[in-house]
This record gives C-alpha cells, sequence and structure tokens, in this order.
C-alpha cells in the first residue's frame, strides 16, 4: 500500500511540475506581444482631412513601434464612399485577425452592423471623425470615439469673422451696404457635423454682432470640386455681390477659392474647418481668412493610441481622459494669418 | 471449415476494404488541400507609399486572389539602407514566407545576400543587383534606361536642341533615377543639349529653381525630373502660378493621379508610367509561388510608356492608369 | 490437349467453390450494374439539377441587372420628362436644378452624376455641383454626336474613366455613361441637348460581386462585341495576367453552352440582358458539380467492394451449408466404390440429399441383394442346365443296345439278353437317380459297370476292364454321369481300332481330403490339341456315338458343384494310351445330399 500511495504521490507531483512552466509560459506570452495589427477603414480616401488623419496616423505607428519595439501593421483601407464596402472591409479585418479597429465610418446610421461583427469577434472599436449615434456607442464598452466637437469648431470659425469684422469691417464689407453678404458651402446632408457646423457658425457671426445676409447656399458633399463648381455659378449669378464665403470645411473653401482665381476675382474672404495642409497654406498665402485646427497630431495620437492600448489588452490611456470612458474630442484652435 | 488459405484471403480482403474507407471518406490519408495563406511583406525604400498606391492595388488585388496576407511597409527614414535591413529580419522573424524589396541602398542588400540570417525568399523591385548564390532571389521590375531613352527620344522629336535640359533630382538619387537618367542622356547628348543638373537637397529647393528657371527663360527651358517627387514639386509650382510661367517642356516619370492630372492640365508635357499594378500583382505571385516551391516563373520587364495628353482618353492605357478595384 | 485440360478443371472445382463464385460473382455483376446505373442516373440528375440551377441563377441575377438599368433608365426618362422638357432653363434653372437634385438624392448610390448638356457644349445644370474642365469641348466627343444623331434611343457607354468634369486631384472615377438626345427649352427657344447620367461603375460591380452563382462559378457582362463590361478579374484581364473566353461569347445565343477553355471544361449560360445588348454570362467549371472528385470515386470503390464483401460472406456460409451434407454424401458414395458395399450412407441435409442419401442406401442393398441373387441364379441355372443335360437319356446308346438285346432275344441268348435288359435298366435308373446330381461313389461306379458291361457285349469283348474302389469311399460323394462320359470317350476312341487288346482301368481312391477317380486305357491316346479340344468343345461332334455330355461338360459340372480347385485332367501319349485323372473333394454322400435338398 505504501509503495502505490508514493507511486501516486509522485506521479501527482511530475504532473503539476508539468503543467506549471506551460501556464506561466502562457501568461508569458501575454505581455510579451510583439506585434499588433490595427484595421483602419476610411470613409473616402480622397477627403484631405481624413487624408492628413492618414499620414500621421502612420507617423504615431512608425514612433511607437521604434519607441516600444512592438511591431505594428496598419492595414488601411479606402471605403470610397460606399457602407457596403466598408463592411466588407470590416469583415476581411476580422477574418485576418486584426486586433483593433479604427473606422471612420461612411453611414453613421449604419454603425451598428459593424459593431455586431466586432463585438462577435470581440475585436475593440475606435470610431472618428463620424460620430455614431448615442444608442450605437453604449452597446459595448470597448467602443471608443475620437472626433471634434462640432459646435466647437462652428463657434470658432465664425469667432474668426467676427474679430476680422471687429478689427476692420471693411474687409469684410466689401460694397459698404452694412451688410455683409455671404454664401454657404455645406457638408453632406446626412453627416451631423454639417449641420451643426452650419447653424452655430451663423450664430456665432450673428451673436457676435456681424450684419449677415445669405445669398445662397449649396451642398457641396465635401468635396472640392463640387465647391467650385457651385462657386463659378454663383459668381456668374450674384456677380459682385458675394462678400463671404463660410465653408464647412477647407476643402470646400479651397474649391471656392479655385473658381475665384478662376474668374480672377479678388477680395472676397473664406473661412473653412480642418486645417489641411492645403488649408494652411492658402491661410498662409493670404487666400483663406482663416480656419480651425484640430491638432491633426493630437487627433491621429489619440485614435492610435487607444487603438495600440486595446490591441495590447490594456486599458485606454489615462491621459486621454475620455468623456464617458469613450469619448475623446479633440482640442480646437483658430489659424489665422499671422 | 475454412482452409488456411481461404482465412488469409478473406482477412487480406478485409484491410483492403479498411484501407478504401480510410482513403474515401477520412481525411487520414488523402488530406483536402488547405489552402495556406502566406504572410508576405513589402518593404519599399520610401517613407510614404504615394507612388505605390497602384501597386497597393496589385497587391491587395493577388493577396485575395492567390490567399495571402500582404502589407506594406515603409521605412522611418528615407532610402536607409540599414533600416531596410533591420526590416526585413524584423519580418522575417515575424514569421514572413517571403520579402517583397525595393532596395534602398544597393549595397545593403548584397550584404544582406550574404547574411546568414535571411532564410526567406526574396523578390527584388527594380533592382539589377543578382541572385546571390544559394539564395532565392527573383527580380521584377521596368526598365529604367530603356524608359530614359524613350523619353529622350520623345524629347528630340519635341524640342530643338538648343534648348537647355534641366535634370532635377534629389540630392543622393536612388538607382532608379540613375538609371533613368543614363538613358535619358544616351539619347540627348548626341543632339548636343546643354544639360544642367539641379539638386535638391530639402523641400521647397526645387520650387525655387522651377521658379528661378521659368522666370528667366521659359521657352528655351526645358525640365526633365528624374523622380515622381521632383516632378510633381515642379508641376505644382507651374500650375499654381498659372499661365505665366508655363514651360514649353516638363517632362517626367511618376504614376500618380495627381501627375496625370497634371499631364491632362498640360502642365507636364511627356510622362513616363509604369504599369504598377501589374508590377504589383506579379511580385505577389512570385513571393506566394517562391514560399510555397521554392520557384517561380520568370518575369522580366514589364510595360512601361512615355505618353502624351492623348494617351490619357486611350482606351489601352485608360485601365493601367486608373486600376479598377 | 487443351479441351482435356478444361473439363478436368471443372471436374476438380467442388460444388461449394463453385456456388460461391458464382453467387459472388452474380453479387458483383448485380451491384456494378446497380452502381453504374444509380451513378449514371445521379451523375446525369446532378448535372442537370445544377444546370438548371445556373440557370436560374442566371435569370434571377438578369432580372436585377435588367431592373437596375431599368431603374436608371425611368431615371432618365424622369429626367427629361419630368423635369426638363417643360421647364425653361433660362428662368427655372434653380428648380430645375432642385428637382435633379432630389432625384440625384434618391439614386445616390448608383448615379455619380447627372449633367445637363446643350447642343453647343455648355454645361447648363449638374448634379452634384460640377464644372466641365477647362477647355473641355464636349460636342467633339464621339458620344456626345452618336446621342444627338440617334435622338430615340438610351446610349449606355462601356465603361470608362470620368473625364470631362473638374475632379480633386487624387480622385479619378469609373462610370457608364447613359445618355440621350432632349429638347431644352431656354426662353423662346427650343434646341436639341443631351442629357448625361453617370453611372457609378462601384455600383455595378456591388451588384454582380454579391450576385453568387455557386458551385465555385462566376459570371461577367460583355456588350454584343464580346467587350468586356464586368467581370471579377477585369483588371487582371486588361492587364494580361489573366484570360478569358470572350471572343466565343460573342456568338453565342442565349442558353446552355459547354466549353473546353484552358484545358478545363466548364458550362457556360448566356441570357442576354434587355435594351442594350450586354450579354450576361455565367461560367462552372466541371468539377464544381460532378461527382468525379477522387475522393468520391473511391468512396464509390470503397461501397462497392464493402457490399461484394458482406455478400460474398454470407454466400461462403450458405454454400457451405447446403454443400457439407453432400460432400458427406459423396465420401459415403466413395466408401461404396471402393467397394465396402455396407457402408452406412450419410442421412442429413436438406430433403433432396436425405432422399439421395436413403435412395442410395436402399441401392446399394439392392445391388448387394441383387449380385448375390445373380450369382444364385447363375449358379442354378448353369446347375439346371447340367440337371437337364444330365436328365436326357441318350437316344443312341439307347436302341444300340436295344438293337442288341432284339438280336440276342432272336438268337435264343436269352440269359444274355436278360444281362443287358438288367444292366441297362440299372444304368438309366442311376442316369435319372431322380434327379439328383450328386450320388455315392458306390451308385457312380455302378453306373459306369453297367455301361462298360452293355459296351462289352456290343463290341464283341473288343476290350476288357476293371474298376478297382477302396471299400471306404464307396459312400464318399460323387457327380453324376462323371465316369461314364470319360469311359465312353475311352472305348470309342480308344478301343476303336484294338483286337481285344483293348483295357480299360477304372480306379478310386481317397487321398487325404480328395477324392481321387482314374480312367485309364491303352487305346490310340491323344495328341495335345485333341486334348485340348475336348476340353473346350461343348459336344464332341467326331463322334455321333457319344452320350452327348462331353468332357468339358463333365469338368465343368464338377468345378460348379465342388469348386474351382476339382476337376479332372488328361494324360495322353498317342498309341500308348490316356489318362484321365479326377479330383473330388473327400465329403460323405450324407452331407452333400442334404444340402441338395435344400434347392
Amino acid at each position: 500500500m505504501k509503495r502505490k500511495q508514493k507511486a501516486v504521490l509522485w506521479l501527482l507531483v511530475w504532473i503539476c511540475a508539468a503543467i506549471l512552466p506551460a501556464g506561466c509560459t502562457g501568461a508569458k506570452k501575454e505581455e510579451e506581444k510583439r506585434s499588433i495589427r490595427i484595421g483602419v477603414s476610411l470613409y473616402r480616401g480622397d477627403d484631405t482631412f481624413i487624408n492628413n488623419i492618414r499620414s500621421e496616423l502612420e507617423n504615431c505607428a512608425k514612433e511607437y513601434e521604434q519607441e516600444n519595439g512592438v511591431k505594428v501593421t496598419l492595414d488601411i483601407q479606402d471605403a470610397k464612399g460606399s457602407q457596403n464596402t466598408q463592411n466588407n472591409q470590416v469583415e476581411r479585418f476580422i477574418s485576418l485577425g486584426c486586433d483593433v479597429m479604427c473606422i471612420n465610418p461612411v453611414d453613421r446610421t449604419a454603425a451598428s452592423a459593424m459593431i455586431d461583427k466586432a463585438m462577435a469577434a470581440e475585436i475593440p472599436v475606435v470610431f472618428f471623425n463620424r460620430q455614431p449615434v448615442e444608442e450605437d456607442m453604449n452597446r459595448w464598452d470597448q467602443i471608443y470615439y475620437v472626433g471634434a466637437v462640432a459646435r466647437e469648431s462652428a463657434v470658432l470659425q465664425g469667432s474668426i469673422v467676427v474679430e476680422q469684422y471687429q478689427k476692420d469691417p471693411k474687409s469684410l464689407d466689401l460694397n459698404e451696404d452694412g451688410v455683409v453678404s455671404y454664401v454657404l458651402l455645406e457638408g453632406e446632408s446626412s453627416h451631423q457635423d454639417s449641420l451643426i457646423r452650419t447653424e452655430w457658425s451663423i450664430r456665432t457671426l450673428k451673436d457676435g454682432g456681424v450684419p449677415i445676409e445669405k445669398i445662397t447656399g449649396g451642398i457641396a458633399n465635401w468635396e472640392r470640386s463640387q465647391a467650385s463648381a457651385l462657386m463659378e455659378q454663383w459668381l456668374e449669378q450674384y456677380p459682385d455681390t458675394i462678400e463671404l464665403v463660410v465653408c464647412n470645411n477647407d476643402d470646400m473653401a479651397l474649391g471656392a477659392i479655385d473658381a475665384l482665381e478662376r474668374a480672377q476675382v479678388q477680395g472676397i474672404n473664406l473661412v473653412g474647418i480642418d486645417a489641411t495642409i492645403p488649408g494652411l497654406e492658402a491661410v498662409r498665402a493670404g487666400k483663406l481668412l482663416g480656419t480651425v485646427s484640430s491638432d491633426k497630431e493630437q487627433y491621429a495620437g489619440a485614435i492610435f493610441s487607444i487603438a495600440a492600448a486595446k490591441a495590447l489588452g490594456q486599458a485606454a490611456p489615462g491621459e486621454l481622459s475620455l468623456e464617458e470612458g469613450k469619448y475623446y474630442w479633440s482640442p480646437q484652435k483658430i489659424v489665422v494669418q499671422p | 471449415m475454412m482452409t488456411r488459405k481461404e482465412k488469409m484471403l478473406w482477412i487480406l480482403y478485409g484491410i483492403v476494404l479498411l484501407l478504401l474507407f480510410l482513403l474515401s471518406s477520412t481525411d487520414l490519408i488523402i488530406k483536402e488541400k488547405k489552402t495556406q495563406v502566406y504572410k508576405i511583406s513589402v518593404i519599399i525604400e520610401d517613407i510614404s507609399d504615394e507612388n505605390y498606391v497602384n501597386f497597393r492595388k496589385g497587391m491587395d488585388r493577388a493577396a485575395i486572389e492567390l490567399h495571402a496576407d500582404v502589407s506594406l511597409i515603409t521605412l522611418y527614414d528615407k532610402g536607409s539602407g540599414e533600416q531596410q535591413r533591420e526590416l526585413m529580419l524584423r519580418e522575417q522573424q515575424d514569421g514572413c514566407k517571403a520579402l517583397i524589396v525595393a532596395p534602398a541602398d544597393k549595397e545593403q542588400i548584397l550584404s544582406m545576400q550574404e547574411d546568414k540570417r535571411m532564410n526567406v525568399p526574396l523578390v527584388l523591385l527594380n533592382s539589377e543587383v543578382g541572385s546571390g548564390g544559394d539564395k532565392i532571389v527573383e527580380r521584377i521590375g521596368f526598365d529604367y534606361y530603356q524608359m530614359g531613352q524613350e523619353l529622350g527620344k520623345r524629347i528630340t522629336e519635341e524640342q530643338s536642341p538648343d534648348k537647355t535640359v534641366y535634370l532635377f533630382r534629389k540630392q543622393e538619387p536612388d538607382s532608379v533615377s540613375v538609371r533613368f537618367q543614363e538613358g535619358l542622356l544616351s539619347e540627348l547628348k548626341p543632339w548636343g543639349y546643354e544639360i544642367i543638373i539641379q539638386e535638391s537637397s530639402r523641400e521647397g529647393d526645387l520650387r525655387e529653381a522651377a521658379e528661378q528657371i521659368a522666370g528667366r527663360n521659359k521657352d528655351q527651358a526645358v525640365i526633365v525630373a528624374l523622380d515622381p517627387a521632383s516632378l510633381t514639386e515642379a508641376a505644382q509650382t507651374y500650375s499654381e502660378a498659372g499661365e505665366a510661367l508655363k514651360l514649353k517642356g516638363l517632362y517626367g516619370r511618376g504614376n500618380t493621379v495627381r501627375l496625370l492630372n497634371y499631364l491632362d492640365k498640360g502642365v507636364i508635357r511627356g510622362l513616363c508610367i509604369t504599369d504598377d499594378f501589374s508590377a504589383g500583382y506579379l511580385s505577389v505571385k512570385m513571393a506566394v509561388e517562391l514560399a510555397e516551391n521554392r520557384m517561380a516563373e520568370e518575369v522580366g520587364n514589364l510595360e512601361s510608356r512615355c505618353i502624351r495628353r492623348e494617351d490619357l482618353r486611350n482606351v489601352e492605357y485608360e485601365k493601367m492608369l486608373f486600376p479598377i478595384e | 490437349m487443351a479441351k482435356t485440360a478444361k473439363p478436368d478443371f471443372f471436374q476438380k472445382t467442388s460444388i461449394r467453390y463453385t456456388i460461391f463464385v458464382y453467387f459472388t460473382v452474380s453479387a458483383l455483376v448485380m451491384i456494378l450494374l446497380i452502381g453504374v446505373s444509380l451513378y449514371g442516373r445521379l451523375s446525369g440528375q446532378l448535372t442537370a439539377t445544377i444546370r438548371e440551377e445556373n440557370q436560374a441563377a442566371i435569370s434571377r441575377i438578369n432580372l436585377s441587372v435588367d431592373s437596375y438599368l431599368r431603374t436608371l433608365m425611368k431615371l432618365s426618362d424622369s429626367l427629361y420628362y419630368g423635369v426638363i422638357k417643360n421647364a425653361d432653363l433660362s428662368e427655372e434653372a434653380d428648380t430645375v436644378n432642385s428637382e435633379i437634385t432630389l432625384l440625384y438624392d434618391n439614386n445616390k448610390d448608383s448615379v455619380a452624376n447627372i449633367a445637363l448638356l446643350s447642343k453647343k457644349g455648355e454645361l447648363l445644370s449638374a448634379v452634384p455641383a460640377a464644372r466641365l474642365k477647362t477647355g473641355m469641348d464636349v460636342t467633339g466627343e464621339q458620344w456626345f454626336k452618336d446621342t444627338l444623331n440617334r435622338p430615340e434611343n438610351l446610349h449606355f457607354s462601356m465603361p470608362h474613366v470620368q473625364y470631362i468634369f473638374d475632379n480633386s486631384e487624387n480622385q479619378y472615377r469609373w462610370v457608364i455613361s447613359l445618355s440621350r438626345a432632349v429638347e431644352i427649352t431656354q426662353g423662346t427657344s427650343t434646341d436639341q441637348g443631351v442629357l448625361l447620367i453617370d453611372i457609378a461603375y462601384g455600383s455595378l460591380q456591388q451588384l454582380l460581386d454579391n450576385a453568387a452563382m455557386g458551385n465555385q462559378g462566376y459570371l461577367y457582362l460583355a456588350n454584343s462585341s464580346g467587350e468586356l463590361i464586368y467581370h471579377p478579374k477585369i483588371q487582371l484581364i486588361d492587364a494580361g495576367l489573366e484570360e478569358e473566353n470572350t471572343p466565343a461569347v460573342q456568338n453565342y445565343r442565349d442558353g446552355n453552352y459547354q466549353e473546353i477553355y484552358q484545358g478545363k471544361q466548364r458550362d457556360v449560360v448566356v441570357k442576354s440582358v434587355g435594351y442594350t445588348g450586354w450579354k450576361l454570362v455565367g461560367v462552372t467549371p466541371r468539377q464544381g458539380f460532378s461527382l468525379n472528385n477522387l475522393k468520391t470515386r473511391l468512396f464509390m470503390v470503397f461501397v462497392i467492394a464493402f457490399f461484394l464483401f458482406l455478400l460474398a460472406l454470407i454466400n461462403s456460409y450458405i454454400s457451405s451449408r447446403i454443400t457439407a451434407p453432400i460432400e458427406e454424401l459423396e465420401k459415403s458414395v466413395n466408401a461404396l466404390e471402393e467397394g465396402a458395399l455396407d457402408t452406412q450412407v450419410y442421412l442429413g441435409g436438406s430433403y433432396e440429399i436425405q432422399h439421395l442419401g436413403r435412395s442410395i442406401g436402399d441401392m446399394a442393398k439392392r445391388i448387394q441383394t441383387l449380385m448375390e441373387d445373380i450369382v444364385a441364379e447363375h449358379e442354378s441355372k448353369r446347375k439346371s442346365e447340367f440337371d437337364t443335360l444330365q436328365s436326357q437319356i441318350n437316344p443312341h446308346f439307347l436302341y444300340n443296345t436295344l438293337d442288341i438285346i432284339v438280336w440276342m432275344i432272336e438268337n435264343e441268348k436269352k440269359q444274355d439278353a436278360v444281362k443287358v435288359v438288367t444292366a441297362l435298366a440299372r444304368f438309366f435308373r442311376i442316369s435319372l437317380s431322380r434327379g439328383k446330381s450328386i450320388i455315392p461313389v458306390k451308385d457312380e461306379l455302378e453306373h459306369v459297370r453297367n455301361y462298360l458291361m452293355i459296351q462289352q457285349m456290343r463290341f464283341k469283348n473288343k476290350f476288357t476292364y476293371q474298376i478297382q474302389a477302396d471299400e471306404q469311399v464307396l459312400s464318399l460323394a460323387s457327380l453324376k454321369l462323371m465316369l461314364q462320359p470319360l469311359v465312353e470317350n475311352a472305348i470309342y476312341h480308344g478301343m476303336e481300332f484294338m483286337d481285344g487288346d483293348g483295357e480299360i482301368v477304372v480306379k478310386v481312391c481317397r487321398q487325404q481330403e480328395s477324392l481321387l477317380f482314374m480312367i485309364q486305357d491303352n487305346g490310340l491316346g491323344m495328341t495335345k490339341e485333341q486334348v485340348q479340344g475336348l476340353l473346350t468343345e461343348k459336344n464332341h461332334s467326331s463322334s455321333r456315338r457319344g452320350s452327348g455330355i462331353g468332357v468339358k461338360n463333365v469338368n465343368e459340372r464338377i468345378r460348379l458343384y465342388f469348386g474351382e480347385e476339382y476337376g479332372l485332367s488328361i494324360q495322353s501319349e498317342p498309341d500308348e494310351g490316356t489318362v484321365v485323372k479326377i479330383c473330388l473333394p473327400a465329403v460323405p454322400f450324407d452331407e452333400l445330399a442334404e444340402g441338395e435338398e435344400k434347392p
């Protein structure tokens, strides 16, 4: 009996000895994750702002790689304005084994389908720039959003004009009829930002005491070429009437500038939002009165750091102070010609 | 009842039956072909993938068709052969089955092939470096020398020999640009064009140079940009400046939609393009074949052309210039 | 040689093996037939079903494509008839634009741009906002001219990159242009113009990408000249990296075709899309829907082999059960053949076998009995033959002797006549012996003595005779009519030419268990041939005076009654004499007489 017991005891000891290291290595493996894979889907690759964010993301990834020695595979896809394409891209990310996804949704109302897939695969998602509805955001605690507060952008945009008016009313009221006649270039009709930006920008102007009068407005879908075409039409339709062009984003402002240059019209003021690289150049060149910048480095940095943390299975970085643990609002500031 | 011989026959039959069963209904002997997904990494010589947009499209297409997991990796510092080498090793460690590399530094690549740590098959893009001993190395790319020659011919047709030809390039040109230049000059020199080399060491250099040249004698100057970045810079300068500075001849090479638009607008006179989509597709195809069989079909040099504005509408070039995704 | 070999083989195989082989072969044939016919039927049905499926799928997709195109055509119609036709563009441009915008918004997914162009190439309205490229002259464009030349039609172009509009720097769009000639009213003048709808190629791509063909098939869209409009690998085909059988498609009308392309068999379904003349082509590779997978084939072989195995086992068992009794029976028969007629024949197995067994057993018994009967009959037949023979009274001897008696009576030799008559009477009395064949030696000697006496008288004492017998042998058994024929022979062949010197001696003695008779004469003797002749001839034909019972007969009778080992032998020397010896068993007459009573 004694011998048998001894044998059993030894057997148990050996088994434990075999299991323990396996368990340890298991735990260890988690810590030493050597590479992370991030899937990024952009709503439209030729949107300048989105493009700028994209370059910044790539830079962040490289820096991160160099600092932490963790390989970052950044898989960036362009949905070309089709939600269907984006859905397919999301599926592909999941099948390729992405650790986290950064999605710039084409249709913000259709985010739930993507969230379903991500939840099923247990892959955290960072939405950015186009905000899904609150109900969708609340479905899971591994969903985040990085963006700029639309209202703030609009108010800042408005304040550019207000300040300028206060400085020198004549620069805005070109024909000195006591009214600043403006045209409005809006983004996509379904985008939450277009509505908010339009409303608050104008309101800020009004509240700032600028006597504005709307000539006309049009939807240019954030696109430079469309804005250019519209502007050209308006220049023909309303010659010498337009004094200010309020644009929901820089691309459209640049399109308007293209039209002005073609028509060789000078003096009209334009304001945009985004502070894209060409936008900043336009401000420097004096073509654009001003724009609103959300620090793209910080913007992309926020997206990336949340994504990287999630990919490694850690909590979102505390220094970002996420609202409700989900939302990161990028700080913004005015950019005008110095 | 049964003789021994009979029993043996029955047992033998039973064994054959079992074998057939295993063969036909289980996966033990004949395995269903599992599509293996190969991890392939592409390491380019630049910090951004601007010039690789079409290449990337071809790459992605090949990834879907051939079941490969392809990722494009850019360098931190432009043209750093050292970094490329590190990345190559890192990718191999990470489980790559093959690498596609656009070499940043000829020397580094040579030494890489001698390096014993490199085990995975390599596909070199636009490289002249030959295969190194027992390492598996294949090449794919374009004949830039010939491209340069073609452009040279075009210029001799369109521009009189009394004009000055300015060559825009980076301070340390990559081997591709060098070959391009050699081809170009081989055609231009016999005609007696004055050749001036304009290098840029930092951004904005070429812009200034472009403005100056145009300002000085825009009718007599011909600019040939030896790499896409330089061309873009020059074209941008001229397109923004408008008619005032429009040159009679701005030539160069590159594939981006931006450059094609400049060509369309007339800012660029002649553009040398390459079938990047096919390059991307075929390089991944080669890499997968190398990873699978250690052998791949030779592809040789792919198509490259010099096109004018009219050619943009040519159905022949349409899909090459603007790949459908 | 071959012919004999074949039957040999068949002869050697047992019933069991034959049944087994036949059962198994027929089972195999059955299985094969069933398998082949099922497979053929299934395969054919599967192929037919999948073909139908493919056609149904193509029809469905055709409907989608049709509906897609129709929607766009209706859009064009709505734009024209609803918006443009009756509007005055010089005044209502904004209304027109907002109406177009409405229609555009509803079709945003499939439409990239809507543009209204005047005959001179001016852009009158565009949604979304767009402008023509600087320096763009649409009137020189072929499609523009074609559209104006055929105002009754809607024109669909091949897919192309949008080029007439200003676009952003990094973007290009693939579109299919749908254009029609329209009437534009500007103020008081009405003129022709072109309504252009640029269909987003991506929407067509999405529609067809998601249309699954199933069974590893794919589909593509080509125009009537075979140029590709949509193909899953359109980019690769254009780059020359892949190929498609488009030249053949040009000639295909709607329907199902089979073709071999790049070494592979495929099924091709073609259906035309209405109005445009485009062809929707669905391709399914053969291996996608045939049962010709290696594993499937092996599985079929396995199934056949397995069932064959089972059936063979069953057959083996059955054939054993059936043939085992036959084998047992065969063993019994073998034993019978060897001669052991007493063997117990196997009774078992099915009732036929049992019946056979019983029958064989009965037959064996009957054979045995019959055999014994035959032997007995044969014997008795022979005996009766001899008996008959024996019962015959030789007529020659009778009337010769009667002649003598008459002569004697006529010649007053009354005493001699009495002697002869008495001797004759005694002679015939013993000849008959009440039908018995075995008589005591005493009687046989009496018989021959009487004969000799008569013959002596007849032949006027040509010879003398002696009869010598031991006292003890007189009561032993002897065959009737044994000595007399021999003596007859001696007289007629030996004594004929002797003049009073003839001597016939009859001796009987016992030698242990044998009884010996000896008839000796000193007559002419016989040659060896003659001796042989005596023993073989039935009736001694050289002399008619005999009793008719030949030497052979005597020998045979002796052997029949007493056994093969007994009989007579003749020794003769020509001119010297003859000795005939008879050997019989020394059996007392009483014993044999009893045996004779029981026939």
